[in-house]
């Protein structure tokens, strides 16, 4: 019921933004002689001063309200009402923008490219949620997350699926953070921005196709609860890597487990890890075996991914607008426009920049494209020898435990656990 | 604190170490930047008038000192 009311709630708020529509601009745009018209920005007009550092203010109390939520009080209730204040509150009033997942792109600019002066507030919507992550698990992505909230409230009726499947999709979202990064690192663009595919509904100004894609996952996340957070998120799988070695992690049971595997299917994401006996593990000499041999393919796999991921590196570059304008005149293909000169030759020509200078800074870029192919093959190729090695570890485990990696702090798991927690009022 | 425990903590300081280095080094470059003037050119209702180091602030600036000091 509430989560119905949730959705109708969310349905009410987005038919208000169209309010947004009758807003007049502060200053008139110039007309130009030539006929030029605007073209739309793609990006929200930035925040003024206060209302940024309100917007840290509120990340912050948001963060600690949901991290208390999960770890003191245990209440699916509560963070799920904390994921709808995220939804309306970073999602449709702030439009999204900036986000965490985001963020980590104008991180890794500012880092690449020390002309690039990147507001404390971006540091701050980057560092803060890793901290939390580092100290109470993903209570982040449990109910800040505007993308995660989104997904969650329309989480009805979750399945499970296989867990070879969720370990193989896991990969993604570290190949798209390693892209993400040689992109921004580049200067070339940021994807995931670009192809966020909920930000065009907190803006209602979505491209048909990401509007799709968007509606696409959303209507998955019915069955399959929160595949943008599980299969893609980019900034989850940093969150990922750094939730486990969270000091204090929402546990299933409040004092100690019976056993009684009412949790064990409890888990829209799979991230429950069920008890492993001590008569489960190998015999020494096969883990020896096998962990030398894991110790021969992972630099296997790091140099054959940085090889291949070198050999892609023109693909990858054509992405860069400098290179394909660079590319488009030498080969004279006009953008594939037939009838007229593109835009953007147009624009090269009125610049004054000669040819050669474009050829060799396009030629640049594809060298730092060589250089960053390595880096993110190799970075992939120990991505997949690292998830080989996690397959083969022998972990024990005597009770039902999330696990701190993959677990969004969703709290679902503690509603089926019949153990009360121990009270001091006896 | 068992020998998780103990690999856990390590993590977490150097993490945590980690960022707060990163933190540093992005502030600090910021510092070092001169802020592009994001108020349409207007010195006289800017903001960031009092820290701006352009060429057309500093201009504004010795301006108004001669302005004041008469």
């Amino acid at each position: 019921m509430k989560r119905k009311l949730a959705i109708i709630f969310l349905l009410v708020i987005i038919s208000l933004q169209i309010f947004n529509s009758f807003a007049i601009q502060r200053f008139p745009k110039p007309e130009f002689e030539s006929g030029h018209t605007q073209p739309p920005t793609i990006t929200p007009d930035p925040r003024a001063h206060a209302l940024a550092i309100l917007d840290v203010f509120v990340l912050v109390a948001a963060l600690s309200v949901v991290s208390w939520l999960v770890i003191k009080k245990r209440s699916r209730k509560g963070v799920f009402w904390m994921s709808v204040f995220a939804v309306l509150y970073f999602g449709f009033f702030r439009e999204g923008c900036v986000c965490s997942v985001g963020s980590l792109q104008n991180i890794t600019l500012a880092l690449f490219n020390p002309e690039y002066s990147i507001p404390i507030t971006v540091i701050a919507f980057f560092i803060l949620p890793l901290v939390y992550t580092l100290f109470f698990g993903r209570t982040f992505c449990a109910g800040v997350c505007p993308l995660g909230a989104l997904q969650d409230i329309f989480a009805l009726h979750p399945m499970p699926i296989k867990s070879w499947l969720e370990k193989v999709l896991g990969i993604i979202p570290f190949i798209y953070l390693g892209l993400a990064i040689l992109y921004a690192a580049t200067s070339t663009d940021f994807v995931i921005c670009r192809y966020d595919p909920f930000i065009g509904f907190f803006r209602l100004d979505a491209s048909f196709m990401m509007f799709m894609i968007g509606a696409m996952l959303l209507l998955i996340g019915v069955f399959i609860a929160r595949p943008y957070c599980r299969f893609l998120c980019p900034y989850g799988a940093l969150l990922n890597l750094v939730s486990r070695f969270s000091k204090k992690h929402i546990t299933i049971t409040p004092t100690e487990c019976i056993q009684c595997r009412l949790c064990e299917d409890s888990c829209p994401f799979g991230a429950i890890e069920k008890p492993v006996l001590l008569k489960d593990k190998e015999a020494r000499p096969i883990a020896v075996r096998r962990f030398l041999i894991l110790g021969i393919i992972i630099p296997v796999l790091v140099i054959v991914g940085g090889f291949v991921g070198s050999q892609f590196h023109e693909n990858l570059a054509i992405v860069n607008p400098k290179v394909r304008l660079a590319n488009e005149l030498l080969n004279n293909t006009n953008y594939g426009e037939t009838e007229k000169e593109a835009f953007e030759i147009t624009a090269f020509n009125s610049a004054g920049q000669s040819k050669e200078e474009l050829f060799k800074e396009a030629g640049s870029i594809i060298k730092q494209f060589y250089y960053g192919g390595w880096i993110l093959g190799g970075f992939i190729g120990l991505v997949f020898g690292l998830t080989l090695v996690s397959l083969s570890v022998f972990k024990y485990r005597e009770d039902y435990t999330p696990n701190k990696g993959t677990c969004l702090s969703c709290v679902r798991c503690v509603d089926y656990c019949p153990v009360l927690p121990i009270s001091n009022d006896y | 604190m068992n020998r998780r425990q103990f690999i856990s903590s390590i993590g977490r300081g150097t993490i945590l170490t980690g960022l707060a280095a990163l933190s540093g080094v992005l502030i600090y470059r910021k510092s070092k930047i001169t802020e592009p003037c994001n108020f349409d050119f207007i010195c006289q209702d800017c903001r960031e008038l009092k820290s701006c180091k352009q060429p057309e602030a500093i201009i504004f600036k010795r301006g108004k000192e001669k302005r004041n000091s008469v």
